[in-house]
């Protein structure tokens, strides 16, 4: 087994709002991350995937809980990590038209992180600058281009490169591939998927596209109003997802094949919306929308229980009795 | 002859080798080159391409609400047999008010945030009905068609402004307000794409109902090849401002024969986890200096001369599948 790098707590991240109330965008979490991993984090807008993300990277500090990254606990940190632990941990996100500056050349926005992070000189700088842009598949003349030159897909590639430019081991995909076409996705997917085997990096990956993070993922965990109904090994999770929300989930991405569509848990009509964070409901948060809730679901909040090998499901269904469980294992639902 | 008129009369929709260009400050930017389509009545016709590929051009040419440097080279649109580039403005008026309208990707930016919802709502639907129609009227016509579209407690949505409303709210509002006036055509313009997909689902489905129920015929834009198996019988596949492939949706996306859309397909991720395709090499052109002949020919791995310098007819190779390119049937 992979050595774990990355164990997260029950991570909790509340914002205070003026009126008193307060926003839990992250409300518990539990997740661990090994080497040269990637795990799949999924969920609707609002569901709390960024604010994750964002807390490891150290852009916020944690509310409570903790983030044991090999062996430093970073969950109180914020920014005032040593230069090492910030090297470490890398993020790249979704909109690489705004996360480039459109002022600096491809190779100056990629010598930021040199200068930080390393005491090379210049001349060295420029060379590494191409060497990076080399190592995601790009021009080494591109150093000299500004973004908006180039296309989306290159754009993301030249982040990237900007994000290895520190050697982490863990790497933060904020919706890397959201804003790009499917045939410029392809290119950026498969170069990260080589850039992973090549590093040995561990990928967070963070989307809400279940069909590429079956193409991608090793694991996938589901994220809903900040926090985990289900996390599973990707295969598995594919096959018999066990969480109503899941089922939801699955049954409403538009597939372009008939393959494709057997795969769907028998048609989950999505009804409802995601609530507002502020206003999490009592007990299971997902109980409005779901179609086995029980009494106790309303009262008591479920907790994660491991059904099968690395399958784990935050639901009563599972909690409780055998007899109690109707969507239990691979059954279909009805219409 | 009684037969053509029937095929006339079924048909709401149709476009003509339309081709579209425009002046980019003094370059021609070259964008439709000979779309062409038709929509019958009650169906649901498709338009999938990547960004940049002319959907939305083609749309905005239907409602004729092209930008001012717009150049309609040749081809016309024809709604309900009239060609709307020839129109009077009053008869333009009359088909955007109640013929056909459009739904957008945003809905946030297609409400006007400073109006609360039953305003906007009268309002459209003034110009929409008949003159003097008792306000009473506008009003239950437009909680009816609330209603229609599933959202709960239409009386409090009306008060509401659309801050107050969620994505998924607003989207049904602007669908709402779009059948209301008895529009027979709808276009919607990526519908979902800025929504989760459990509401994406529920928009699609609800596009889908109103249209069987109400015998509605719709474009459906989108980019994404799901959304489109899902929610069309007929699809137009776009690339570069042509039409490379059109048929039945299930025939196409069985049994795909241009070089494009077979890889367009093998793109797309896959729920069945056959990890991903390489991506189509190359670019989309540059719309000032197009290809000559068939626009996808310099990224096409079959592209042979003939290709690089004549464009490839639409020809039917099976019966209702088109496709435009030489070698549609020796290749795939």
């Amino acid at each position: 087994m992979a050595e774990k790098i990355l164990d997260i707590k029950n991570l909790k991240k509340y914002f205070p709002l003026k009126n008193g109330q307060v926003v839990k965008a992250v409300d518990g979490v539990d997740l661990e991350l090994y080497e040269g991993e990637t795990l799949g984090l999924v969920g609707e807008s609002g569901s709390g995937k960024s604010t994750i993300a964002y807390v490891l990277v150290g852009m916020y500090e944690a509310t409570d809980g903790d983030i044991i990254y090999k062996g430093d606990n970073l969950a109180k940190t914020g920014l005032n990590r040593t230069l090492k632990q910030r090297g470490e941990i890398q993020i790249v996100f979704q909109d690489p038209g705004s996360s480039l500056n459109s002022k600096r050349t491809v190779g100056k926005s990629l010598m930021v992180p040199l200068k930080i992070h390393t005491k090379m000189s210049k001349a060295d700088m420029e060379k590494r600058a191409r060497d990076l842009l080399e190592e995601v598949g790009l021009p080494a003349e591109f150093a000299d281009k500004y973004p908006r030159t180039l296309g989306g897909g290159e754009r993301q590639l030249i982040s990237v490169a900007r994000a290895l430019a520190t050697n982490p081991s863990l790497v933060i995909l904020d919706e890397p591939t959201s804003a790009l076409d499917v045939s410029v996705q392809a290119k950026v997917i498969s170069k990260l998927i080589d850039l992973q085997k090549e590093l040995k990096l561990a990928y967070l990956f963070i989307t809400h596209d279940l069909s590429l993070m079956r193409n991608v993922a090793d694991r996938v965990a589901i994220l809903y109003l900040g926090r985990l109904c289900e996390q599973a090994p990707a295969a598995d999770f594919f096959q018999k997802p066990l969480h109503p929300y899941t089922q939801m989930l699955l049954s409403s991405i538009p597939v372009a094949t008939a393959e494709e569509e057997k795969m769907k848990p028998v048609k989950v009509l999505s009804t409802g919306e995601i609530p507002s964070p502020v206003n999490v409901p009592p007990g299971c948060a997902f109980h409005l929308r779901c179609r086995y809730k029980k009494p106790i679901c309303m009262k008591e909040r479920p907790v994660m229980k491991e059904v099968s090998p690395g399958h784990f499901v935050c639901c009563h269904l599972f909690n409780g009795d055998k007899e109690e469980t109707p969507a239990k294992g691979e059954q279909k639902l009805e219409k | 002859m009684g037969n053509m008129d029937n095929a006339q009369k079924d048909t709401i929709l149709e476009v003509k080798d339309l081709s579209v260009s425009f002046n980019v400050y003094g370059r021609i930017s070259h964008v439709l080159d000979g779309i062409s389509f038709k929509v019958k009545k009650g169906e649901r016709v498709g338009l999938v391409g990547e960004s940049g590929c002319g959907k939305t051009t083609t749309l905005k040419a239907v409602l004729n609400v092209l930008p001012k440097n717009a150049i309609i080279n040749r081809g016309e649109v024809l709604f309900e047999g009239q060609n709307v580039f020839a129109m009077k403005d009053s008869e333009l008026a009359a088909m955007r008010r109640t013929g056909a309208g459009m739904i957008f990707q945003d809905p946030s930016s297609a409400l006007n945030p400073v109006f609360s919802i039953e305003k906007q709502f009268i309002t459209a639907l003034k110009y929409a009905k008949p003159k003097n129609t008792p306000a009473r009227e506008l009003h239950d016509i437009a909680v009816e068609a609330l209603n229609s579209v599933m959202l709960p407690d239409p009386d409090r949505i009306m008060k509401s402004y659309p801050f107050q409303l969620s994505g998924g709210m607003k989207q049904r509002v602007c669908i709402a307000m779009t059948i209301a006036a008895g529009r027979q055509l709808l276009l919607a313009d990526e519908p979902g794409t800025s929504l989760d997909v459990t509401i994406q689902d529920q928009i699609l489905r609800l596009i889908n109902k109103l249209v069987l129920d109400n015998h509605l015929s719709v474009i459906m834009v989108a980019h994404s090849l799901g959304v489109i198996r899902e929610s069309t019988s007929y699809v137009n596949i776009m690339y570069a401002g042509t039409v490379v492939e059109s048929g039945k949706t299930d025939d196409v996306f069985q049994n795909p024969k241009h070089p494009y859309t077979v890889a367009l397909m093998s793109c797309v991720p896959k729920l069945t986890g056959e990890g991903i395709a390489e991506g189509i090499p190359g670019r989309v052109p540059d719309y000032m200096v197009p290809p000559k002949g068939c626009r996808f020919s310099p990224r096409c791995p079959y592209a042979q001369e003939i290709c690089h310098t004549q464009k490839p007819p639409h020809v039917e190779i099976s019966p209702g599948h088109w496709v435009s390119c030489y070698y549609a049937n020796e290749v795939i």
